[in-house]
């Protein structure tokens, strides 16, 4: 879809905040941040969503709220609204313990504890297998590398993976990744079904126009039913 | 949302974790275990240490330029969000940069938590459209005849971009190497001198 989050080429975003280019300032620069992240990748731990789910709740936000707010606001949307529309944790329930907890005392940087508990170590033992999402694939690739291809004009208002920048644009194949597992199937029915993906090369001026002020090529991964082969 | 202000987020996200560690989605001590684990055991310094040795392994760096999944894994860097990786080297006629316009895709176990800059819609938005002119603002400024090639990690694609290895810096080992790699430098936004890098 293209909401909010959507943003490969468009103006008007104002410059990158000069704090943040500062050097030496943490990645993680509030304890709230760790939290949130760490929270989030044990929800999926726990089955209670999945990672392209996440993705696509934040792509849900008000548009002024996305890019008005904090970056793992977006996290907390989207991890909120999954687990209140699942059933797991309602928006009432956590604006009460907001309440009963008042003012947060977050650990800045906490130590690893000592003893670590089943969930702790397989949580970090996650972190460093990491969840591989290719998978053997249905069919055999569509496109060949060097084959001219156009972006296909889709428009869906669900989730997939295809920035709105690259609507109708053409390129050229450059690379086949084999198949993997389709976002838009992920988020929406939860299912894991293989699709072709390819790395896709495009010209600046394809995309940006023959006013285009710079030259350079663009290279984006894209899966081949968002792809059709350019009219020869 | 009533809740933009960082002292809302915080006292929200506070409430999400008391709330799952009861319903059993979370442990609070698994939190600060994952936090921690984030910020010491994952960094650039992995992906400096791949790149020095890179530089100074010339079957390492075709192995690495050619299989990047099995080179990175090699070193034990594979983990969340650094299974499916692609390395791609700047050269004299070749810079590259990294973007993730739709959200802020990035190899967590190789280089960390990827910094405000490269999440934030601002980069986002440019990098895919003025690449020299956002670099000029991280004072990077190529030859007009270097070519700039922009990956936009729109899958599950992690890319690393292996800079250039100044001058003089012959005869260093790789691991006198890895403090001048910077993390900046294998996403795109930095150059590396024969001095120390950020």
């Amino acid at each position: 879809m293209h909401g909010p989050h959507d943003v490969g080429g468009r103006d008007g975003l104002g410059p990158i905040a000069a704090e943040f280019l500062k050097p030496g300032i943490p990645d993680w620069r509030y304890p709230f941040e760790g939290r949130m992240h760490a929270v989030t990748a044990m929800a999926i731990a726990k089955g209670a969503f999945n990672l392209d789910e996440q993705r696509h709740g934040i792509e849900l936000m008000k548009w002024s709220d996305y890019t008005d707010s904090t970056y793992y606001a977006h996290w907390l949307f989207s991890v909120e609204k999954l687990l209140n529309d699942k059933g797991y944790i309602s928006h009432a329930e956590i604006d009460q313990r907001m309440a009963e907890l008042g003012k947060p005392d977050m650990t800045p940087h906490p130590e690893k504890p000592e003893t670590l508990s089943p969930f702790a170590e397989q949580m970090i033992d996650v972190l460093w297998k990491g969840t591989p999402h290719d998978l053997p694939a249905t069919d055999p690739p569509v496109f060949a590398v060097d084959d001219m291809v156009v972006v296909r004009n889709i428009h869906a208002t669900t989730h997939n993976r295809l920035p709105g920048y690259l609507n109708r644009a053409k390129g050229v194949i450059v690379r086949q990744y084999g198949a993997f597992h389709d976002p838009a199937a992920s988020a929406h029915q939860q299912t894991d079904v293989p699709h072709q993906m390819y790395m896709v090369k495009f010209a600046s001026k394809e995309l940006w126009g023959a006013g285009a002020v710079e030259d350079f090529d663009l290279y984006a991964d894209l899966f081949e039913g968002y792809l059709e082969p350019l009219p020869s | 949302m009533d809740w933009l202000s960082l002292s809302d987020v915080e006292a929200r996200v506070n409430a999400l974790e008391s709330l799952m560690v009861e319903k059993g989605l979370a442990e609070h001590e698994a939190v600060d275990a994952v936090v921690a684990s984030f910020e010491n055991d994952m960094g650039p310094i992995n992906g400096a240490k791949v790149v020095a040795r890179a530089w100074t392994d010339p079957e390492y760096r075709q192995w690495l330029l050619s299989d990047a999944t099995a080179a990175i894994a090699d070193m034990g860097f594979t983990g969340l969000q650094t299974e499916h990786m692609v390395a791609v080297e700047n050269t004299d006629e070749r810079h590259n940069v990294v973007v993730c316009t739709l959200c802020s895709c990035y190899p967590w176990t190789l280089l960390g938590i990827p910094p405000a800059w490269f999440k934030y819609p601002q980069y986002r938005a440019r990098a895919v459209k003025e690449p020299r002119s956002v670099l000029a603002e991280f004072g990077v400024t190529l030859p007009d005849d270097v070519k700039i090639d922009v990956w936009d990690s729109s899958a599950e694609i992690r890319y690393l971009v292996v800079p250039q290895r100044p001058k003089g810096t012959e005869g260093m080992t790789a691991e006198q190497l890895v403090p001048l790699i910077s993390r900046d430098s294998m996403v795109g936004t930095a150059l590396v001198s024969a001095s120390e890098g950020a």
